[in-house]
């Protein structure tokens, strides 16, 4: 899995490249908390490129949604593959998650 | 520089050793000491000798003077004391002329400078009938004779002490000194002779005739008899009164008066000594006149009973002595301190090459060989010292290096046998394939990096195992270069087409004839057909084996056919078979097992391994090995392993029963350790890909089993071993894949929990976990959950 991180003036946009599964998912989870930590609070995931989640990278996204809630942030995905939004649907993750179909449709609510 | 360099610092250790006590002040304070001591014993002896030279010269000075001096006196006295003798004869003649005889007296009084005086007294009556009292005095003074008479009562010279006591003696006396008033006004002494008339034939004391003579007559000969500066010369009188004066005083004082209150008892007793007339030379501390301790040396004079006494202070005596005494010490103490010097320059200048030494040597004591010892040119015990050291640094130099090269060529060698150990365990085949009818494990734990013990297993052909156990005489690096000589040997001639026992005698030849050290190898080779279960084998010499049955009972293989390997050229091998029954299995041992030793030296024995194996024989055959394994180093534990251990069993497995739906299966092991995902991964696309299953349904079987696996690895096991989790991947039919996951962790039925609810949670109720057996049980078409044998088994069924 790869990060590729691109800051515009309304927020910053994370493209996740490849798997986001069980071993790998630690990578995203520290990026994200340094960020939160840094007060970046208004973050875009873009799941162009994601082909697969795991619970556990589920689970990162739902931390990151939590706690930029509380700090009245915004956190968005976009460009979810139709398997990745399968699985969010059946994880009820689809009604709390604010998801997109493209890139500029999420930057138009930011 | 360096040179600099290396002169500071033992200059430092230099002063550091002075300072901490070190030999420069040790020599010192012994020097300092010696030098006290004997300084102190040459003063002592010198004060002592010299005051005694001086005590000595002194009492010979006083004694000489006092000789002197009273002799002088004497001179003067005598004449004194003659003269009225004459005179008193003339007047006890029958006739006495008195005028004559005054004129005589007159006369002498002129002629003679001590006599001043001279007074003729008569008893009352005694110069004629008339006169009660008749004294004629004549006396001289500064230049003219004037005579007088004394015969007034005012004078009453009846009463005077120079009539009345040589009167009441009846013997001629010097007086006591005292002042004659009326008479010759001065201070003087009297001679009185008494003179007799004879009346009626009998002596009567008709009067005295005297000889006045001035005190000052013996001032000026005492004057000069003084033995020092300060020191004096007096006379006393046989009462204690002072006859000259003291210091222009204290004339007619009693002596008694002048020694002052604190000398007490022993000054009076030094009077009365003198008094008596003693001749005597003592030291008194105190008189009141010269209030410093002094000598006195006294004599009496003779003819008078008068006292010489002679006094002098001993400050002025020892002054001298003193005065040298002080400028001695002053000497002393600057030599002291120039010797102190000295001492310390000098042992500094001596300790300096040791301080450079123990320098060096700290500096080579700290693996420095490369300091130069300090160059130390004269030939002492330093130098010697610094030629011993220097012996020593070169023999370490060169011990040390030895040691190194030593230590070198160990590691070197150990690296060698850690490589041969790798190549050893290389060549020994690992693995056996996974079947349904055979299992095979086989275990060889060295004693030291490289053993002599062997195992073999390979196929000669699809149906046919060869298998091997050996034990090579020896140990080490021997010992296994002739197993993998043995082993090469086995695999190059060994076939199915020549009796396994042909193949042994050749061998065995191969071996006696390369054998240069007589080494041997126990050996049991076997030839397994797989099909039928039978297996022809041969024992050379190795411990028997034996062939566990399902029900745990063992039997021992008591056939050998033939001695060792490597014994006898011409050594002849039969053979033996064994048949396989469904679930039997064949165990292999070296002896490295049945004679392990326990600290108290006893064997593990075939007992206990036959123990282990009767409890342990529904396990496969790795399990049983290792827990074989675990038992035996148990067993030994606190014992070096003497021995190689090695095991090998082989089990013809218990069919198992087909399942005819699965047309195609899978299985893969997998350890508990999150990495082998990807492994588990790469076999789930693999699958995919030959059994065609859609990337979405592969996507979401990638998913459940991640979630199972990963809950497997996380909560399974506690004990940080490693274990097996067993994935086997079937097709019951087209378009359905099953799925079971085995592992030997706690147990956990995943279904029991109620995870439906958490999804319509709101997003800040919802708890984070779970949600990966929601999905499973989302993704899948059924599950199932049972603990069976110890083991949490998972069967799924996912259709696409």
């Amino acid at each position: 899995m790869e990060l590729i991180e691109k800051n515009t003036e309304k927020c910053l946009i994370i493209g996740i490249n490849g798997r986001l599964d069980t071993i790998n998912y630690s990578i995203l989870e520290k990026r994200l908390m340094e960020l939160l930590d840094q007060n970046t609070n208004r973050i875009l995931i873009n799941c162009s490129q994601m082909d697969y989640v795991s619970s556990s990278g589920l689970r990162i996204l739902l931390m990151a949604l939590k706690r930029i809630t509380m700090a009245k942030g915004k956190f968005a995905l976009c460009s979810l593959q139709e398997n990745i939004r399968e699985i969010f649907e059946i994880s009820g993750f689809t009604t709390i998650f604010e998801i997109y179909p493209n890139e500029e449709d999420a930057l138009r609510v930011f | 520089m360096e040179n600099e360099k290396n002169d500071a610092l033992p200059q430092k250790t230099g002063m550091r050793l002075l300072r901490s006590g070190g030999l420069a002040i040790r020599y010192t304070r012994f020097f300092i000491l010696a030098f006290l001591f004997v300084f102190s014993i040459a003063f002592y002896y010198t004060f002592t000798y010299t005051r005694a030279i001086l005590d000595e010269d002194a009492f010979q000075r006083a004694s000489n003077i006092t000789d002197l001096t009273i002799s002088r006196i004497s001179n003067v006295i005598k004449p004194v004391e003659q003269v009225p003798y004459t005179l008193s004869s003339a007047l006890e003649s029958d006739k006495p002329d008195y005028n004559m005889i005054r004129d005589l007296a007159k006369e002498f009084v002129l002629d003679d400078t001590v006599v001043f005086g001279s007074a003729i007294a008569f008893e009352p009556y005694m110069f004629d009938k008339k006169h009660y009292r008749h004294c004629s005095y004549v006396f001289e003074t500064r230049n003219a004779i004037i005579e007088r008479d004394l015969s007034s009562p005012e004078y009453d010279y009846l009463n005077k002490d120079w009539y009345r006591i040589p009167k009441i003696l009846d013997k001629a006396v010097w007086s006591e000194p005292y002042y004659d008033k009326g008479g010759g006004d001065t201070l003087m002494c009297t001679y009185s002779v008494p003179f007799y008339h004879w009346i009626n034939h009998k002596r009567v004391f008709a009067g005295v005739i005297t000889m006045d003579i001035s005190l000052q007559t013996f001032q000026h000969i005492l004057k000069s008899a003084r033995v020092s500066q300060t020191g004096f010369s007096y006379l006393l009188s046989r009462n204690g009164k002072l006859i000259t004066p003291l210091g222009e005083k204290y004339v007619n004082t009693d002596i008694r008066k002048l020694i002052l209150r604190k000398e007490g008892r022993a000054a009076d007793s030094v009077i009365d000594k003198m008094l008596r007339g003693e001749r005597m030379f003592v030291k008194i501390t105190d008189l009141e006149h010269v209030k410093v301790p002094s000598l006195i040396y006294s004599a009496p004079v003779p003819h008078t009973n008068w006292i010489f006494a002679i006094t002098f202070p001993t400050r002025e005596l020892y002054g001298g002595l003193y005065d040298f005494f002080r400028k001695l010490t002053a000497i002393f103490l600057i030599s002291l301190v120039a010797m102190i010097i000295i001492t310390i320059l000098i042992t500094r200048k001596f300790i300096r090459p040791i301080s450079r030494l123990v320098e060096a040597t700290r500096r080579i004591g700290q693996g420095d060989f490369g300091t130069a010892l300090p160059v130390y040119r004269s030939k002492d015990e330093i130098s010697q010292l610094t030629n011993a050291f220097s012996l020593m640094k070169e023999e370490l130099v060169h011990y040390i290096s030895n040691l190194q090269e030593a230590t070198a060529a160990r590691e070197k060698m150990e690296g060698e046998l850690s490589v041969a150990h790798d190549i050893q365990m290389g060549l020994l085949p690992k693995t056996f394939p996974v079947r349904d009818d055979w299992d095979l494990a086989a275990l060889l734990d060295p004693a030291r990096a490289v053993g002599g013990d062997l195992y073999d297993f390979y196929f000669l052909d699809n149906d046919h195992l060869f298998i091997a156990i050996g034990d090579v005489s020896g140990k080490g690096v021997p010992a296994s270069l002739f197993m993998v000589s043995t082993r090469t040997l086995f695999r190059s001639r060994v076939s199915l087409r020549i009796p396994l026992n042909q193949s042994v005698y050749e061998i065995n030849k191969e071996i006696c004839r390369e054998n240069p050290n007589q080494m041997f190898v126990t050996f049991i080779a076997g030839i397994v057909d797989l099909k039928n279960g039978s297996m022809t084998y041969c024992n050379a010499g190795h411990n028997p084996p034996f062939l566990i049955k399902p029900t745990g009972k063992t039997e021992k293989l008591r056939e050998v056919h033939g001695i060792p390997l490597g014994v006898f050229e011409h050594a002849t091998y039969s053979s033996g078979t064994v048949l396989f029954a469904p679930g039997d299995a064949l165990l292999l041992y070296t002896d490295g097992v049945t004679e392990a030793i326990k600290s108290d030296k006893s064997f593990y024995g075939e007992k206990l391994m036959l123990e282990i194996v009767r409890q342990n024989h529904e396990l496969t055959p790795s399990d049983l090995i290792r827990r074989l394994e675990t038992d035996v180093l148990d067993f030994m534990k606190g014992v070096d392993q003497a021995d190689d251990i090695t095991l090998l069993i082989l089990k013809s497995k218990q069919k198992p029963v087909q399942d005819n739906k699965a047309i195609f299966m899978k299985q893969i092991r997998l350890l508990n350790q999150l990495g082998e995902l990807n492994r588990l991964v790469a076999t789930l696309e693999q699958i995919a890909d030959e059994w065609e299953i859609p990337p979405k349904v592969c996507m979401e079987l990638n998913l459940i089993l991640e979630e199972l696996f990963t809950n497997v690895v996380f909560y399974a096991f506690d004990d940080g071993r490693d274990h097996e989790i067993t994935v086997t991947f079937s097709r019951p039919r087209a378009g359905s894949v099953q799925v079971v996951l085995e592992d030997d962790g706690k147990e956990f039925n995943l279904l029991e929990k109620d995870t439906s609810e958490n999804v319509n949670h709101p997003i800040e109720e919802r708890p984070i976990g779970g949600l990966g057996i929601h999905f499973v049980k989302q993704l899948v078409n059924d599950i199932r959950y049972e603990r069976l044998n110890g083991k949490n088994i998972v069967l799924l069924i996912r259709n696409y």
